[in-house]
């Protein structure tokens, strides 16, 4: 779904730095599946606050208020983390590095604006993944 | 009234119900899911992409179009998947079956007779319900991700077999964690039981199920129904009768020119007798609830299959590791010009994989019927005779109960959506 495909594109640059990603494609059971290897979370999708196409945001996801979206289709990813959290009781923590799309439509490319907010969002995972290390240590 | 976007059901569709002078005029059950031409895509692929395409149909049910599409093929090719292969589809069956009733029965259709909005809201009152459900749903999920190498469109999946065949000690993995979920399904039919169901959907029925043999199961040559024919999935067509309608992008079907059920009840009332263990145990007191006239009675089906599931699960887990698992069980497919049906029982019923296939193994034709499209009429058809007797109670106070009935369906309106065709273009 074009943009949509932010966060593999993400992911998939995350595996050929090393990094161990699980690719939740639609649906979150990978995180349920693991519940109890997760500290801290780190969600990497496209995320539409209104911004200019191809802004990262990095957030925690107790500071983001989801908007309830015009359809029902499931349940919303906040909603779904809130939920396995008061299940299991964690992850401790949940943020989210969220890449604006410009397009969200049938098709297997990314827009210019977003494909140029691969790397940023590369580094803004990176960052965060050394503060929360240094943060333990 | 209108009900917009139908809450806690998969995809997007509304419920439009026209009422003049105190009648019910008109009933419409829309499903706007903008259609995603799947079948289409398939044409000109050859048949070893065909199960990674059609995975993508759902997110909910990838592993039913998988196996259905395989068992196709392989029937097109005139070659038949050995005994480890065919149990392992069963059990990636199995996995799909634990995972979307799970969801449905504790997230999306208990919060509706426990009086919440949503999952959210009850988990702080019903965290034991909750996680219950997660911990089945994790369960299922733990299959599919050893067998097909992801929880959602998994990746091993070929017609012959699977690229990657799971391990001893990965089985031995999930039997506990099957062992482990055991307590969430027998749970499920604890609550759904303990519920009392509205009457005000009664009406005749006429239901469709897989002949899975000898033992309850979701896979199966011929179709079973109600008033006692048996048919060969091949003759799928003839008992399905997809029509495109007007307001909806999913056909509608009909057998005899009425419209029929398939799903989790369905499966039970059609194939009680050769339940087995917990479930047939638990059904003996339970079987008069199930209610052959009331398609709310859905749920309980559902969760007497979810504990079917996760022991039959466990068995078959035993019977591979029993045997030893070969890792070159892997049938070797030679392509032939040919046409060939799958028939599966996913979640929420029959369903129908068709492909018609050249020299080469290329897809010159595809045709997927799923169980919401076949359910898409009869659904209608229980929202008219609900909105007649409830009518009484207040137009305003219609949304509630239809949106209830509508959802024990556990439509799949993202995957019914489904290819229409244009006689003609300008």
């Amino acid at each position: 779904m074009g943009d949509d495909g932010a966060g593999i594109a993400v992911a998939s640059e995350l595996t050929k730095l090393g990094y161990e990603v699980v690719v939740c494609g639609s649906d979150l059971a990978p995180v349920v599946t693991r519940i109890e290897e997760i500290d801290v979370l780190i969600v990497v999708d496209a995320v539409d606050w209104g911004a200019e196409p191809g802004s990262v945001l990095t957030v925690k996801l107790d500071d983001l208020e989801e908007r309830r979206a015009g359809t029902s289709h499931s349940l919303r990813v906040s909603e779904v983390i809130k939920l396995i959290r008061k299940a299991f009781g964690g992850p401790r923590e949940v943020y989210v590095v969220g890449i604006q799309p410009e397009r969200i439509e049938l098709s297997t490319e990314l827009s210019p604006s977003v494909r140029r907010a691969v790397n940023e969002a590369v580094a803004k995972v990176r960052e965060l993944l050394a503060r929360l290390q240094e943060g333990k240590g | 009234m209108v009900v917009e976007h139908v809450a806690r059901v998969e995809g997007h569709g509304s419920i439009k119900v026209v009422i003049e002078d105190g009648r019910v005029r008109e009933v419409k059950l829309e499903i706007f899911e903008g259609p995603r031409f799947i079948e289409r895509v398939l044409v000109g692929r050859m048949y070893y992409e065909v199960p990674d395409i059609v995975a993508r149909i759902c997110s909910i049910c990838p592993d039913p179009h998988q196996v259905a599409a395989v068992e196709a093929i392989e029937k097109a090719f005139g070659v038949s998947a050995d005994w480890q292969t065919k149990t392992l589809r069963e059990l990636q069956l199995l996995a799909d079956i634990i995972a979307s009733h799970a969801l449905h029965l504790y997230l999306l259709a208990l919060p509706d007779y426990l009086g919440y909005p949503d999952a959210l809201s009850m988990v702080d009152k019903y965290g034991r319900e909750v996680r219950m459900g997660l911990e089945l749903k994790r369960a299922g999920n733990a299959i599919k991700e050893v067998l097909t190498g992801r929880s959602v469109h998994g990746c091993t999946v070929k017609p012959g077999g699977y690229t990657r065949v799971p391990t001893p000690s990965e089985l031995e993995g999930l039997r506990e964690v099957l062992k482990r979920s055991m307590e969430g399904a027998i749970l499920a039919v604890k609550l759904f039981s303990s519920l009392k169901y509205p009457d005000f959907a009664r009406d005749e029925n006429i239901f469709m199920a897989l002949d899975p043999g000898e033992i309850y199961g979701f896979m199966g040559n011929y179709v079973l129904v109600s008033d006692g024919e048996r048919y060969p999935v091949e003759e799928y067509k003839r008992i399905t009768n997809e029509v495109a309608v007007p307001h909806s992008s999913a056909k509608h079907s009909s057998y005899k020119g009425k419209p029929f059920m398939v799903g989790a009840l369905a499966r039970v009332l059609l194939n009680r007798k050769k339940l087995k263990g917990r479930a047939a145990e638990m059904l003996k007191d339970l079987e008069p609830k199930l209610d052959s006239l009331n398609p709310l009675t859905n749920n309980l089906a559902q969760a007497i299959e979810t504990v079917y599931a996760v022991e039959r699960a466990i068995e078959v887990i035993d019977e591979l590791l029993d045997k030893g698992l070969k890792q070159d069980a892997e049938v070797k497919v030679k392509p032939k010009r040919g046409m060939g049906v799958g028939a599966v029982e996913a979640p929420r019923g029959v369903l129908y994989h068709c492909y018609e296939l050249d020299d080469e193994g290329r897809v010159t034709r595809a045709d997927i019927i799923t169980p919401t499209a076949q359910n898409a009429a009869n659904m209608e058809k229980y929202i008219k005779v609900s909105a007649e007797r409830l009518l009484s109670i207040g137009e305003e106070r219609l949304e509630g109960p239809l949106e209830l009935l509508v959802r024990a369906y556990d439509p799949c309106i993202s995957c019914s959506a489904h290819l229409i065709k244009v006689a003609k273009i300008r």
